[in-house]
């Protein structure tokens, strides 16, 4: 097919789709369905950007993702704002919001895969998928105490991982010829070094999001 | 040179616009069968209020209270600019916003219930006014540009638009009869709300923004003008100018004022028919 | 030569993105920052009501930690406005023209009447489905041209749907001043210099659409 054809089908897919979206929030009553709704919107614009599918698409795709975001935080605190100043609801709880039965009791599959995969794709993203994956062991399952010691043995490992991710950047430029060494120095240093930095915020964040004192 | 030119015209068309404002009046009581104000009367009100002294409520936001009227009298005078030397109309729409602002803060300013409904008034006959000015847009289709002078120079060759664009022309005469005293669209100084916006600006303040509406209605009816009827000589300007304002005078003299909705409503309606039609027509055509 | 037989001030090329300034862009922003900063420098107004059914009055103020939270929004307002006003491209435009509409919100939002959120969360709604007429404007003149850059559509026509298209977007994403203001007393809310950053964005930016669509068409 044509890739000019092919386009303008994306396109008119992605504006029936939007259609469909448009009907739904119009027959739906309630606020907060028509929040996920709108989100719903937000997605489909993000298609219609993706239909043009060159590189300067996909740097478009971001910021308007971005915004598809912010909006939907916004709007779901003005929500929350809404009711609560209907209802004359007073803040009295001292229940952290994300000390949740489903956090507890979810598969620790998830974060094996999570870690794994992020050591298949190395580098920053690589990273972020492993740190996740260790964000979530600690925040949601792991029920051990930390020392003093262990807490300076790991930011110590991630520094001298950014050590050897500069080294291996220096690699490239001193000794291009080693350029397959340099390249798993980076790939693996960052790798690390985002990993445990994501999983030292974990063991932080568990004590904040288990304990039953969130805000005061 | 430009400069020099638009200066030498500021006091023209302060005092064409502050004359016009008292033959207003003047037109306006001799149809309802009065003897009316001297045309100079107007000219008389803006003398006294500059030696009354400048206060401001209690309540007032000062900034703003003291900032808009300062920022009417600088809009217009770049309105004034952009006629005289022929800059883009959207520069002209950018005074007008100016204009839309100055209402608005105004009325919000003082904290005063009257100003604050003529403030909110002016927001939402935004709905229609902003659209009604910006369909003078269209005639980009012809000129290729929105250079007033370019314009002009457009309709010296061609005719005037006032012919091309009968609907445009509506639109834009609709707007200056909005922005007269009591015409029947004039819903942000309504005399149901005192005198809207400016109910709690007196004195010196008052003078200012008295000043700012003689040269908006100069730069209103010369861009009516140089749109629509193009180059004609000084003789002819002024017999335009008189036109325009005896017709205006008397759709305000033998017109019921309307609500605030319903003035929306016909500006609106004028405002989309303008653009409906010239869009189906070139979509057709 | 471009946007609508002027001359150019000045063209300032960064990679993909051209910015351009004319006499008309020039005024707009500096139109918008002065109106910015002379917003954040003044205190809102005090509001006097009649109280009903006696000789009295009251004066209602604002609290200062709602000034300061609507301030802020306010400045956030007038930037996103200002950089609508100067930006080339209209992407960028289309962010920034959204930017100013979750500030807007945020001015009205940050009130504490039931009936003010209420209507500011509709509105919201209509903010965040604006974003798709929006952005497909912008992305099919993206697909379409092949280019982003206002600088170059200037000598490129695009087709009157996308032209429409791009309208709604910039009505629904700003359009609080004209279609919000007779509701659910949203500008008759204190805080006149806040509020009147609303109609500052609203407002240029339609004249700044305005210019957009000419130069599209």
């Amino acid at each position: 097919m044509d890739i000019g054809e092919l386009f303008q089908i994306a396109i008119l897919l992605g504006f029936a789709s939007a259609f469909i979206a448009f009907l739904g929030f119009v027959l739906e009553k309630d606020d907060v369905h028509k929040l996920v709704l709108t989100d719903l919107i937000a997605v489909l614009t993000l298609m219609i950007i993706a239909c043009v599918g060159t590189d300067l698409a996909e740097c478009l795709i971001l910021p308007a993702l971005v915004v598809g975001v912010a909006e939907v935080l916004a709007f779901s605190e003005l929500a929350v704002a809404k009711e609560k100043t209907r209802l004359g609801f007073e803040e009295k709880t001292q229940q952290s919001p994300l000390n949740i039965e489903v956090l507890k009791t979810s598969p620790n599959i998830i974060a094996i895969i999570l870690i794994l995969y992020g050591a298949v794709l190395t580098g920053f993203t690589g990273g972020a998928v492993a740190g996740l994956g260790m964000l979530y062991y600690l925040v949601c399952r792991w029920e051990g105490d930390i020392t003093k010691s262990f807490w300076e043995g790991v930011g110590a490992v991630s520094g001298v991982a950014w050590c050897l991710w500069i080294f291996g950047f220096l690699l490239f430029f001193i000794a291009p010829n080693l350029w397959l060494l340099a390249l798993f120095l980076a790939g693996g240093g960052i790798l690390v070094k985002v990993a445990s930095k994501m999983g030292l915020i974990g063991i932080e964040g568990k004590r904040s999001f288990r304990s039953s004192g969130g805000r005061t | 040179m430009e400069i020099i030119r638009t200066l030498l015209m500021i006091p023209v068309a302060f005092l064409v616009g502050i004359i016009f404002l008292g033959l207003h009046r003047k037109i306006i009581a001799r149809i309802q069968g009065r003897p009316g104000p001297p045309i100079q009367q107007e000219l008389y009100h803006l003398l006294k209020f500059f030696v009354k002294e400048m206060t401001a409520p209690e309540t007032a936001s000062k900034p703003i209270y003291f900032g808009v009227v300062a920022l009417l009298i600088g809009a217009w005078m770049l309105g004034l600019t952009v006629i005289v030397n022929g800059y883009n109309f959207l520069i002209l729409l950018a005074v007008f916003t100016m204009h839309k602002l100055v209402e608005h803060g105004a009325g919000l300013s003082s904290g005063s219930p009257y100003g604050k409904f003529g403030g909110v008034r002016s927001v939402y006959s935004t709905l229609a006014e902003h659209p009604l000015f910006a369909v003078l847009a269209i005639v980009y289709l012809k000129t290729n540009s929105l250079m007033i002078s370019d314009i002009v120079a457009y309709q010296s060759t061609h005719g005037p638009l006032l012919f091309q664009f009968p609907l445009c022309a509506l639109a834009t005469y609709t707007i200056m009869l909005s922005k007269v005293h009591h015409s029947p669209l004039a819903i942000v100084m309504a005399k149901d709300i005192v005198t809207g916006y400016k109910t709690e600006h007196f004195g010196v303040l008052r003078a200012g923004i008295l000043t700012g509406e003689s040269i908006e209605i100069f730069v209103l009816m010369s861009l009516f003008m140089l749109v629509y009827i193009g180059p004609a000589p000084l003789w002819g300007y002024a017999l335009g100018f008189i036109l325009l304002l005896v017709s205006l005078s008397f759709i305000s003299a033998l017109s019921p004022m309307l609500a605030p909705y319903h003035s929306v409503m016909f500006e609106g309606s004028i405002a989309s028919v303008a653009v409906l039609y010239y869009l189906l027509k070139g979509v057709i055509l | 030569m471009i946007g609508l037989g002027e001359s150019l001030i000045g063209l300032i090329k960064l990679g993909d993105i051209v910015l351009y300034l004319t006499p008309t862009t020039l005024t707009l922003f500096l139109i918008a920052v002065g109106f910015t900063v002379v917003m954040a420098l003044s205190r809102p107004e005090t509001q006097v009501e009649l109280v009903f059914g006696m000789d009295g009055y009251k004066k209602s103020e604002i609290p200062m930690g709602e000034i300061k939270f609507r301030r802020y929004m306010a400045i956030v307002c007038g930037v996103a406005t200002a950089g609508t006003m100067i930006t080339g491209d209209i992407f960028d435009f289309a962010l920034f023209v959204t930017l100013a509409g979750i500030a807007d919100v945020g001015i009205v939002a940050a009130t504490k009447k039931p009936q003010v959120l209420d209507a500011a969360y509709q509105y919201g709604m209509t903010l965040m489905i604006a974003g798709l007429p929006l952005f497909g404007a912008a992305a099919l003149i993206l697909g379409t041209t092949g280019t982003l850059s206002l600088h170059e559509l200037d000598t490129i026509r695009v087709s009157g749907v996308v032209a429409v298209l791009f309208i709604l977007g910039v009505l629904g994403e700003i359009g609080v001043a004209p279609f919000y203001a007779a509701k659910a007393r949203l500008f008759r809310a204190l805080g006149a210099p806040y509020i009147i950053m609303i109609h500052v964005s609203t407002l240029l930016i339609i004249v700044r659409t305005v210019e957009i669509i000419v130069t599209l068409l």
